[in-house]
């Protein structure tokens, strides 16, 4: 399988099926995959491996992106239960589209 | 003695604090200036005045004895939109929006409104557009799949939410859906509407056209107005929606919004928007759609600049006015007067007429010598200040910022940001491209918000702007902004003047003359009257600012200071 584009490793599936929808509005592509740890740190992992350089954590809780050239910090942060609008934005942010924040 | 010149304008109020003895040049000690508090020459700008005054005594660590004004050259500013009337009329026969950024599928389809909920009836005859409520994408598309299969003609839809491609992905690819319509719920059901949707980045071409919108909504010959004005609202989108509200009550058709123009012999003339504005002092009052004005010193009208390779947008700006006035105000300085002389021990007075003032306070400028000609480029003023007098012409900064506002769909205090800085699009997290077409790397990330965006740079800030323009368009239309209003005005008062000889000097100040870039286009402006036009630096060190304030103190040591 080759490299994804965007990648987001979620610990719970409904967040990532959330995240894949607002994905799919924006029509980007993104790999979701199961995996257990604090969001940074997923995000980060997620983020060396994405080919964009787009990494997304999440546990029940807490969404995370980081960009790869830029780790340390969250670039987008929010609450589980936006699932829906973070993958939106997380969309628009390797689509360069304005974002949509509240 | 502690004396201050206090200069109230439209806009800004400054103060020039200075020792004064007599004998010996003023010993200045404090510039500075705030937003005006209330109507220029009110006793509501005390507020203002005292904030001033006492950050004077703070940092002096001594009262001002004395207040100076100016004797109030007594003009008032307004601004009028015309073209919102039009909008406003246009509501009583269609609802007409572009669309989200989103849409799915593409084409043009047209038809009743219907709710999801009523496609669970039996089919009715004819073409149909579902209009799709807070539902979810996989239940919304699964009741418009099972309406299609009973028999449903669903032509298009229009949906709250921000999930059009997912409900056109499980529905229909190709047909056209527009999304985030955050008024869905109230959009008239059983009405005719229509629906248009362009590929990726193209615009759309039947909504557009008001024949053939006209013909989509059964619009009557008698509501071509209507249909033009419709189509111009969704010119150069790629998504739009027409609703056909319902019919006008009969006899009351559209009209044109007119606005009569008074000259000083009485005589009345409806204003001419394709018509340049009469000189300054020519047209005394206003009646009609703007309202009725008296004692008017000038008004001045002019068009939104048009973006010339976006001919869509320039359709949507193009009935757009903004109208300027200068009011001659019969309220003379002396509540000010009283007011500013409970602040002061020694009371306060006026010492110089505006003109004078300004004047003094410009020759201050090292190497400008006496300029014959200072142009104050103010908030709602261009006065052109000279030995013989006064010229003032209606509109400056405060109409830019009204057009840059109206151009970028922004609030007035964004807009001012907005017009007085350079522009850049944040193209990538890292990477800016500035209006001049160059590219630079930040080392930080932009902020999430300005991501994609249109931003003023201000200092290091970047500030996101509501419009989706190019820098370079962007840059265009806020210098032909400036263009239009200062320059315009600029060269009104000086031909009212009488004109300018060959190799005058032509003094700028006041707060737009801080702006860089209107030196250069008021420059451009005067080229073939073959002048030369300089910034004023007030004292050396106070740039165009605060010359009234300043000059008053002149005049007040000049004439002895005490």
């Amino acid at each position: 399988m080759s490299e994804p584009l965007v990648l987001a490793l979620v610990c719970d599936a409904v967040v990532g099926a959330e995240l894949a929808a607002g994905f799919e509005e924006e029509g980007v592509p993104v790999t979701v995959a199961i995996a257990r740890g604090a969001p940074l740190i997923l995000a980060r992992e997620a983020a060396k491996t994405a080919a964009l350089g787009i990494g997304i954590g999440a546990d029940g809780a807490r969404l995370v992106l980081v960009l790869a050239a830029s780790p340390a910090a969250p670039y987008l942060e929010a609450d589980a239960g936006r699932a829906r609008l973070f993958g939106s934005n997380a969309a628009r942010i390797a689509a360069h589209r304005p974002l949509a924040l509240g | 003695m502690l004396v201050a010149g206090v200069d109230v304008g439209n806009s800004t109020t400054e103060v020039a604090v200075a020792r004064v003895q007599p004998g010996s040049e003023p010993a200045w000690l404090f510039v500075a200036r705030c937003p005006t508090t209330g109507t220029k020459g009110s006793a509501d700008c005390i507020e203002g005045i005292a904030e001033l005054l006492a950050r004077a005594e703070r940092r002096l660590g001594a009262r001002v004895e004395l207040g100076l004004l100016a004797e109030l050259h007594p003009v008032a500013t307004d601004l009028i939109e015309l073209g919102r009337i039009e909008e406003l009329a246009l509501e009583r026969t269609a609802i007409a929006r572009p669309a989200s950024e989103t849409p799915s599928g593409s084409g043009v389809g047209a038809g009743r409104l219907i709710t999801l909920d009523n496609l669970g009836g039996p089919p009715a005859g004819g073409d149909v557009i579902a209009v799709v409520g807070p539902a979810d994408f996989d239940a919304a598309a699964a009741g418009l799949r099972d309406a299609r299969d009973r028999g449903w003609r669903i032509a298009a839809a229009i949906v709250q939410g921000d999930d059009g491609v997912l409900i056109g992905n499980r529905f229909d690819r190709s047909l056209p859906i527009v999304d985030e319509v955050s008024d869905a719920g109230r959009l008239p059901l059983g009405a005719l509407a229509a629906v248009e949707v362009a590929p990726a980045g193209a615009t759309i071409a039947t909504l557009s056209d008001p024949l053939r919108l006209g013909l989509l909504l059964g619009l009557h010959s008698d509501e071509a107005r209507a249909a033009r004005t419709a189509a111009r609202a969704v010119a150069g989108c790629r998504a739009a929606i027409v609703v056909r509200t319902a019919r006008p009550t009969h006899g009351r058709p559209a009209t044109d919004s007119s606005i009569l123009l008074v000259a000083s012999d009485g005589t009345e003339q409806p204003l001419d928007e394709q018509a340049d504005p009469p000189p300054p002092g020519q047209v005394t009052a206003i009646r009609g759609a703007a309202g009725d004005r008296d004692q008017l010193l000038d008004v001045v009208w002019r068009s939104l600049p048009l973006p010339r390779d976006d001919p869509g947008f320039a359709r949507r700006l193009a009935r757009r006015r903004a109208v300027a006035l200068a009011l001659l105000q019969e309220g003379d300085s002396g509540d000010l007067l009283t007011a500013l002389s409970e602040l002061c021990p020694k009371g306060a007075r006026v010492v110089a007429r505006e003109s004078d003032a300004a004047m003094l306070g410009a020759a201050t400028t090292p190497g400008a010598g006496s300029a014959p000609f200072v142009l104050d480029l103010g908030g709602g003023t261009v006065d052109l200040y000279r030995a013989a007098g006064t010229v003032s012409t209606a509109g400056a900064g405060e109409l830019v910022t009204r057009i840059c506002a109206s151009l970028l769909g922004a609030r007035l205090a964004l807009a001012e940001r907005a017009k007085r800085h350079r522009s850049a699009r944040v193209e990538t997290p890292f990477t800016l491209h500035h209006e001049d077409g160059s590219r630079s790397f930040l080392g930080e990330p932009a902020p999430p918000e300005t991501l994609a965006r249109l931003c003023a740079l201000d200092g290091k800030r970047l500030v996101a702007l509501p419009a989706q323009l190019a820098p370079e368009v962007w840059r265009g239309l806020r210098r032909a902004s400036k263009r239009e209003v200062l320059g315009f005005n600029v060269r009104r008062a000086i031909n009212a003047a009488g004109g300018a000889a060959p190799g005058e000097l032509v003094l700028l100040i006041g707060g737009c003359a801080s702006d860089h870039e209107v030196l250069d286009l008021i420059a451009s402006e005067l080229e073939s009257s073959d002048v030369a036009v300089a910034r004023g630096n007030v004292l050396g060190r106070h740039g165009p600012r605060a010359a009234v304030a300043v000059g008053l103190v002149l005049t007040f040591a000049g004439a002895g200071g005490g």
